[in-house]
């Protein structure tokens, strides 16, 4: 009787604590959207109105007709799904190559992938930046998407630990039906593993939706800003617009918010694998 | 003072994230939809999430902190402008990235033998003890691999450093980022002195020695995954 007591309390006590900290991590959300809706004299009072009355729309139209918001949306959306459809590409293949074949050095070539994981990637922006400078890229999108076609370490290694998982005997089999190496890898590998090439999808759209560094230094024309890059470099038509801004903000979490809604099982699993295995 | 900022805000994120993924860990119901809350933040545009905090921090009395003190009666901190300070700021933003933490000891915790709770539970001991006892003792491998990890990624922390300096043009009362604030990290310093300054040669500089660094941790990581086994190498190893 007495531990059951004890167990309820514990319970309580950790709602409590996971409720407090929770409510800190969602306020700046709720404040943003709350803010994008109040104009001048309303986010100037004190104490915080929650629900602006009345709420200002006009902010997300404008950011929509004058300001070209949705240049930098289509921007990015080109950016991502060629990161979808590249970056998983080419690291599911190389992935297939590491988890099927054994051949000399294969343990130490592994382990500079993982090791380039760990490696921050702005380090190699110097040399790669005056590469592509010389290319005469520079101001275009081709910094940004060739790169895709190499793969990414942090795919590849996710993919492989999902390969890992599908039976040798399958394409073994295949093997025998006189399939050459890439059609085991479309015909037999692939679709086996549609579970983990959704996850790897997510991260790869996430990925370079949230990129900044590259598009900045590249993407240095106001037609091929991203949202990242348009929030940062926001042109308001008067000085201290933060209703205009904060709906710009919104607009960017969006996409995050629905991947995180609806796709969230995925993401899980993938964290789980990516992380601790 | 770059390096007490790494460290401090590796240690919010570390112990942040222990305390949630133990309360998670039991498996409360609804602990799906806190998992996602704690979350969330990690998935934003880095840009975004700055401006999302400038309201928070920023913003002289309509502040959301500085509301909070003028209520307990404390004078107003500006506190994104004034030096030494934005500093602090961004350690208390390391608040709203504990999730990749958590997520990572939650996993950590689910691989613990449940008959070591059990035994103690027998033996008295309670859930505090627990913790203390079982819990941090047999998921320490997993700590230590990500204090080293967040170390590594506290040294790249670029979009928050470039957003909320954008943030103080907009007269947003967001923090500079020169000599005075120090609220730089090594990538920041990269970039400007590389691609604002053009001073490739000083920016290669910045980039060997970040890559030094994260060198001799990346190696650390790996001497204790060859004992700790934490990248599954072999086939058909431990799931």
């Amino acid at each position: 009787m007495n531990s059951l007591k004890r167990t309820h309390l514990s319970k309580i006590t950790a709602y409590i604590i996971l409720c407090l900290l929770g409510i800190i991590i969602i306020v700046p959300f709720l404040n943003v959207f709350s803010t994008s809706l109040k104009n001048h004299e309303q986010f100037f009072s004190r104490p915080i109105t929650w629900i602006p009355n009345p709420p200002q729309w006009q902010h997300y139209v404008t950011l929509f007709t004058d300001l070209k918001f949705g240049n930098y949306i289509i921007n990015s959306l080109w950016l991502a799904a060629a990161a979808v459809v590249l970056l998983v590409t080419s690291s599911s293949f190389v992935a297939f190559g590491f988890c099927r074949y054994n051949f000399p050095g294969k343990r130490v070539l592994f382990t500079i992938l993982l090791a380039t994981m760990m490696l921050p990637a702005q380090v190699t922006q110097i040399p790669q930046f005056i590469f592509f400078k010389q290319l005469g890229w520079l101001k275009s999108f081709k910094p940004i998407i060739v790169p895709m076609f190499f793969g990414s370490a942090f795919l590849i290694f996710l993919l492989k630990q999902f390969f890992m998982s599908i039976p040798r005997e399958m394409d073994e089999a295949a093997k025998i039906d006189g399939c050459n190496p890439v059609k085991i890898w479309w015909k037999i590998i692939m679709p086996q593993a549609k579970p983990a090439l959704i996850i790897a999808s997510l991260f790869a759209f996430l990925g370079s939706w949230k990129d900044i560094f590259g598009p900045l230094i590249y993407l240095s024309k106001r037609s091929l800003y991203t949202v990242a890059l348009g929030l940062l470099f926001f042109q308001s038509p008067t000085q201290t617009a933060y209703g205009l801004l904060m709906a710009g903000v919104t607009v960017a979490l969006i996409p995050t918010v629905a991947i995180y809604i609806f796709a969230q099982k995925y993401l899980d699993k993938g964290i789980n694998i990516a992380t601790y295995k | 003072m770059g390096t007490s900022v790494k460290k401090s805000s590796t240690l919010i994120s570390v112990i942040f994230g222990l305390v949630i993924a133990a309360l998670l860990a039991k498996g409360i119901p609804g602990g799906h939809i806190f998992r996602s809350i704690f979350y969330l933040p990690s998935l934003v545009i880095g840009t975004a999430f700055g401006l999302m905090m400038t309201p928070v921090f920023g913003y002289g009395q309509y502040g959301m902190i500085n509301q909070l003190i003028a209520f307990l009666g404390l004078p107003e901190q500006k506190w994104l402008s004034t030096p030494g300070q934005g500093v602090w700021v961004m350690v208390g933003m390391s608040f709203w990235y504990i999730g990749g933490s958590m997520i990572v000891f939650l996993a950590g915790m689910k691989g613990i033998d449940q008959t070591y709770y059990e035994a103690s539970m027998i033996d008295g001991a309670n859930k505090i003890q627990q913790f203390f006892s079982i819990t941090i003792p047999l998921i320490a491998p997993v700590i230590i691999y990500q204090i080293i990890m967040n170390i590594i990624y506290g040294m790249q922390v670029f979009d928050l450093a470039v957003s909320l300096n954008s943030a103080s043009g907009y007269g947003f009362g967001g923090a500079s980022m020169g000599s005075g604030n120090n609220l730089a990290t090594l990538v920041y310093d990269l970039y400007t002195k590389g691609f604002s300054e053009f001073n490739m040669g000083e920016a290669s500089v910045i980039g060997w020695i970040t890559l030094i660094i994260s060198l001799i941790l990346s190696v650390i990581v790996f001497k204790l995954s060859k004992i700790f086994n934490f990248f599954n190498e072999e086939e058909g190893g431990t799931t």
